[in-house]
């Protein structure tokens, strides 16, 4: 029987202490106030766009309906002026900028950088993990079903939607992830477990909704255990990354095949692979010399696995992304190495990661923000970057305009392995 | 609907006591947990009818429960950071658990991890929930959670470590 830490018997000890106190006595009756008078499980899948006639048709006279929209017309007055003498220039995100998804309180929402926001649904029940295909025209979500989900592709407003359950011998946890579409917006990728009883049962795998056809693919694996680290941006390639005993193996799935075609099979590759604009290529954080302080980008072909490095040195360079044009990367720098690297390379070290961004060929890393959790999402037009603070609860809209601060992003939940989606598609 | 409103009472009356100590402690404010708990409950009671396994009941009340503990958080986010520099794997004591001074220091470190990381810290060591339970709570992959929960416990340690060193090293920002 493996021992337990004399740490962790601490706080166990610690933690058992901390929650003795009973709950207050108005905590359950408050509650079971509120469930009495709570209908229970009423699906209401979708709400509806309200249109405005409907609101005017009731309305009872045509004189109310004058005054509401004299009123209507002088509030708009007002606000108009308001802004434009309150509002600067530098505090407008050009709304063309395209679409983000997310969730809150179970719920899915869709919001513009400018912060124009829409609910898509309203449910009693959970939604999660929403993800815009690339062209902003469909939206992928996960909808609780009990204790598990099934998938749901509707328009980004949520009409249109279409219910796609797991395929036999997998199921979908509630709260995903969904690891986002491809790039010709017709598969969806997403993360599932063996269903109990199955082969495979309760080992993680990638499962592939090829959505016009319903078909589900289940790429095969050595070990049955799987994860992905997305599609690429153009070619629909789904990079696959399967744990080999203290091997990770990198490869990828083409459409409408099961088997991956494996690139390396090494123990030294950590996570934090992306593809490169084109898809020819896959950035990611490698250790150097097995020193668990010091970590290179590199990059890998995907014609012929050749391995190059682009950023080396005696810095932790983690979690690497290309722009959109390739012609940039940008990357988290750990300036003071530490455990917690060693721990998890892909994190870095959370008190101190740095994001900078330079030319994709090669030269010097400019510093675009102090103190961010590594990994960041490109805007479309490659102007922009999503990042987190150090703590996560803040995503910062990062210019790469030189001299522009870095501002207030959209007020968006960030799934650690499902990031936004920044969609180039109209709003 | 009263008999199955009756079933729900007793159900919530046996779960308040786990309930509100995992919100009490992945929040750290009894008034949060008690919003928590309740959301909690008012989610389950509402989506009791879509629960097909009544044998899973546990994890996806504590599944709601942690949702509804995340929303509590991000309502009430904090804007200031603490920064603590933590020390290098080779300069770390070999157990700094056996050198902990009080106990209102490993809660000033447990205060300053995230609510994400303390919810996994209370259901695996406070709860003891298996792996695979844990994973599917916290809609987690199951080596993710094992990776994570070893990450977070080095970083508490780490902490501690701070706590114990001068202030000169420790910086609030706004």
């Amino acid at each position: 029987m493996k021992e337990t830490p004399a740490f962790e018997r601490i706080l166990a000890e610690w933690l058992d202490d901390q929650a003795r106190p009973t709950p207050p006595d108005h905590v359950l009756s408050a509650a079971l106030e509120r469930t009495s008078r709570t209908p229970q499980g009423s699906r209401r899948l979708l709400v509806a766009w309200r249109p405005l006639s409907p609101v005017l048709a009731s309305t009872r006279s045509r004189l109310r309906l004058v005054l509401l929209l004299a009123l209507l017309l002088v509030a708009a007055l007002g606000a108009a002026i308001l802004a434009g003498a309150f509002v600067r220039e530098r505090d407008r995100v050009p709304s063309e900028q395209g679409l983000i998804a997310f969730e809150r309180q179970g719920d899915i929402w869709v919001t513009t950088p400018d912060g124009t926001t829409r609910q898509i649904t309203s449910t009693t029940e959970a939604e999660s993990a929403p993800v815009l295909s690339p062209d902003g025209s469909r939206l992928a979500w996960l909808a609780l079903d009990g204790d598990h989900a099934h998938l749901v592709v509707a328009d980004p407003d949520g009409s249109r939607p279409t219910v796609h359950q797991p395929p036999a011998g997998s199921i979908v946890p509630g709260e995903g992830p969904i690891y986002g579409w491809s790039a010709d917006g017709e598969r969806v990728a997403l993360f599932a477990r063996g269903a109990p009883g199955s082969a495979g049962a309760g080992l993680e795998r990638v499962l592939v909704l090829d959505v016009g056809s319903d078909r589900w693919v289940v790429p095969t694996v050595d070990s049955g255990q799987s994860t992905t680290f997305g599609w690429s941006p153009v070619g629909s390639l789904l990079g696959i990354r399967e744990i080999r005993g203290w091997n990770v193996a990198l490869g990828v799935l083409v459409p409408g095949e099961s088997d991956p075609r494996w690139l390396l099979d090494e123990s030294s590759i950590y996570d934090g692979a992306r593809f490169t604009h084109d898809g020819r290529a896959i950035v990611l954080h490698r250790q150097s010399s097995g020193s668990t302080l010091d970590g290179d980008i590199v990059s890998i072909d995907v014609a012929d696995g050749t391995l190059t490095k682009l950023i080396g040195g005696p810095t932790n360079d983690v979690a690497p992304a290309v722009s959109p044009d390739g012609t940039l990367l940008a990357f988290a720098r750990s300036s003071a190495p530490t455990m917690i690297a060693a721990v998890d390379p892909l994190l870095a070290d959370p008190s101190s990661s740095d994001l900078y961004v330079m030319p994709l060929a090669g030269g010097t890393a400019r510093l675009l923000v102090r103190d961010v959790w590594p990994g960041v999402v490109w805007s479309p037009d490659g102007r922009h970057l999503l990042a987190r603070t150090r703590d996560r609860q803040d995503i910062l809209l990062v210019s790469l305009q030189e001299g522009e601060a870095p501002r207030a992003g959209p007020d968006i939940d960030w799934h650690e392995y499902q990031p936004p989606v920044w969609a180039t598609g109209p709003p | 609907m009263a008999g199955d409103h009756e079933a729900f009472s007793d159900l919530a009356r046996a779960s308040i006591a786990r309930l509100h100590a995992l919100a009490r402690l992945v929040l750290r404010d009894g008034a949060q947990a008690d919003d928590a708990t309740q959301e909690a409950l008012v989610a389950a009671w509402r989506q009791l009818p879509s629960l097909r396994d009544p044998d899973r009941f546990e994890p996806w009340l504590h599944r709601l429960l942690v949702r509804a503990c995340y929303r509590e958080a991000s309502r009430h986010r904090r804007r200031r950071t603490i920064e603590a520099r933590v020390t290098p794997l080779e300069t770390m004591a070999p157990d700094p658990g056996l050198l902990i001074a009080d106990q209102d220091q490993l809660g000033r470190g447990f205060d300053r991890l995230s609510p994400e990381q303390r919810a996994l810290v209370v259901l695996r060591i406070h709860l003891e929930v298996p792996v695979r339970d844990t994973a599917e709570i916290l809609g987690l992959p199951e080596g993710t959670v094992k990776s994570r929960l070893n990450r977070t416990i080095q970083e508490l340690r780490a902490l501690l470590e701070a706590d114990d060193r001068p202030p000169v090293t420790a910086t609030r920002l706004a």
